[in-house]
Order: structure tokens, then sequence, then C-alpha cells
């Protein structure tokens, strides 16, 4: 296993590649979700503020 | 071609993109993890160590799909960056605001893997060769298209700003792919060829186009979510965002 990952010293230059490109792969999923989770709420909160805002006009309307 | 075009007006529709896209995501996402996963056990496990780079050959199954995928992008972007200009097509612009984050990722992972592969096998980690440097070029437009659309209030105005230079930026796509013919490089010149035959054995081919093919997926999916992430911030004020989120 150790000589595995050694890869005969080659080991240092093979694996930083592979982990950061798990690293940018995962992230950019990441980020994409928080994103949409992020965009999902503040147009809930618009909605909740656009009915909130029809319901006072029409009790004020006559 | 009618089913086509018909498909194809259907996706141009925000909410009918939106619902689609979700659905098609993990269509998409699965495979790319399967296969990825795959190849790099191909990669790193079973395939030979090159006679000459060693086990740093290795680095190849990361490093030419992200390049190979990066120039894609971009050509991806330049094309729906043309169809929103041309026949103002929203959805179009979304596409391309959504390719451009995921091709700079790509973008930078070519250039520092291939800085990593460079220093054990040309003495170091950069060289001002012109594969590396139109990479480089890559990786600015790539930037540039992202800061340059939202240094404008107005979305439409950026957009065009971005479709624009994303436009004229796709001539360095063709100097990135074929700098190793025109100019005397250190990076090498290809190895896999799609016509022709590839100078790569078929146990260090194999992986790497699977990885290729999980990548593209990968990315497929990335470019989905990043859309429908668009398409959610541009339509957030019209009524069937407020349906979706009210259900």
């Amino acid at each position: 296993m150790i000589e595995w990952l050694n890869m005969d010293g080659d080991g240092i230059y093979v694996w930083p590649c592979y982990v950061l490109t798990l690293i940018v792969l995962i992230a950019n999923v990441w980020v994409a979700k928080l994103q949409h989770a992020s965009l999902l709420k503040r147009a809930a909160a618009r909605a909740r503020h656009n009915d909130a805002r029809t319901e006072v006009l029409e009790e004020i309307s006559p | 071609m009618n089913a086509f075009m018909t498909w194809f007006y259907q996706m141009s529709s925000p909410p009918h993109f939106y619902r689609w896209a979700g659905r098609a995501i993990p269509w998409f996402m699965w495979p790319a993890l399967i296969l990825s996963a795959v190849a790099a056990y191909l990669g790193l496990v079973r395939s030979p160590e090159d006679y000459q780079m060693g086990h740093t050959v290795r680095i190849m199954y990361v490093h030419v799909p992200s390049a190979w995928l990066s120039m894609w992008c971009y050509t991806s972007m330049a094309v729906a960056s043309a169809i929103g200009w041309i026949w103002r097509m929203k959805l179009a612009h979304a596409v391309a605001a959504a390719i451009a984050p995921a091709g700079a990722a790509l973008t930078f992972l070519a250039l520092v893997t291939g800085a990593i592969w460079g220093k054990p096998t040309w003495g170091t980690y950069w060289v001002w060769d012109a594969r590396l440097t139109s990479e480089l070029v890559l990786l600015f437009l790539f930037m540039g298209v992202v800061l340059l659309r939202n240094a404008f209030e107005d979305r439409a105005q950026g957009d065009r700003a971005a479709a624009i230079l994303a436009i004229v930026g796709v001539v360095n796509v063709p100097i990135i792919h074929y700098s190793v013919n025109w100019w005397n490089t250190l990076h090498q010149s290809a190895s896999v060829s799609v016509a022709g035959k590839s100078g790569i054995d078929s146990s260090m081919l194999m992986p790497l186009l699977l990885m290729v093919l999980g990548f593209t997926l990968y990315l497929v999916a990335l470019i989905l979510m990043r859309t429908r992430n668009e398409v959610l911030l541009r339509e957030s004020r019209k009524r069937w965002v407020q349906e979706l989120v009210q259900s």
C-alpha cells in the first residue's frame, strides 16, 4: 500500500493533482447547490412579501 | 428535424427548462461518478507506468480531460452567447453565464496539474510556451466574461457585452489546439487522435477516454445545475417562480 502511494517517489506529484481535481469538482457542485437553496429561499421570501401585500391591499380597498 | 425543433423551442422556455433540467441532472451526475471512479481505478492501479515519465504519467488522466473540456466549455459558451446575441434568447445567455465559471475551474485544473506534471518531466513548473500561455489566456478570457457580465447593472447589457467577449475570444481555442504544431513548444504534440491511430497504448487510452466521458457527463450536470440557478435569478419576479416556491 505504502509502495503504491509512494509510486517510486512520483506520488508527491501524482496525488496532489488527484486531490486538487477532486476538491475543485466537489466544490463546484457544492457551491451550485448552496446557491440554488439560497435563490429558492429568496424567492419564497419575495412570494410571502407579495402575498402579505395583496392581503393588505384587499383589506384597505373599498 | 421537426421533433428536434419542437424540443429546442420547448427548451427556450425557462420554466420548462428548469423542470426538465431538474429531472435530467441525476441521469448525468451518477454515470459521471461511476465512470470517473472506474477510470481513476484503472488509471491509478491497473494502467502501466510510462518508460520515460514513470508514474507521473498518471497525472494525464486528470490533466488531459480538464484541458480538452476547458476548450469545449469555451466553444460551447461562445455558441450559446452567439445564439443569445443573434436571436435574443435569454436562456442562451443563462447557459453562457453558467458555463463560464465551470470552464474557468477546468482551465485552472488543467494549468495547475500541467504545472505539477511539468516539474518532474521538464524540470520546471512553468515556461512561457505557446500551449501553456494560450491556455492561461483562456483562463483570463473566462474570468473576463464573468467579470464583464457582472460589471453592468442592466443584465441585458451585461449579457451582450459578455457575449461579444466570448465570441471574439473563441479565436484562442484553435490557437491552443494547434499551438503544438504551429510553434516549437516544450509541450508535447497530441498523442490521441480522433481520425488516425493514437500514439498511446490501449491500456492507457481506455482509462483516459473513460475519464473524458466521466468529466463530460459531470460537466453537463454542473452546467444544468448552474443554468437552473441563473434561470431562478433572472426570473425571480415571474409568477411561475412564485408558484414553484409556494407549492
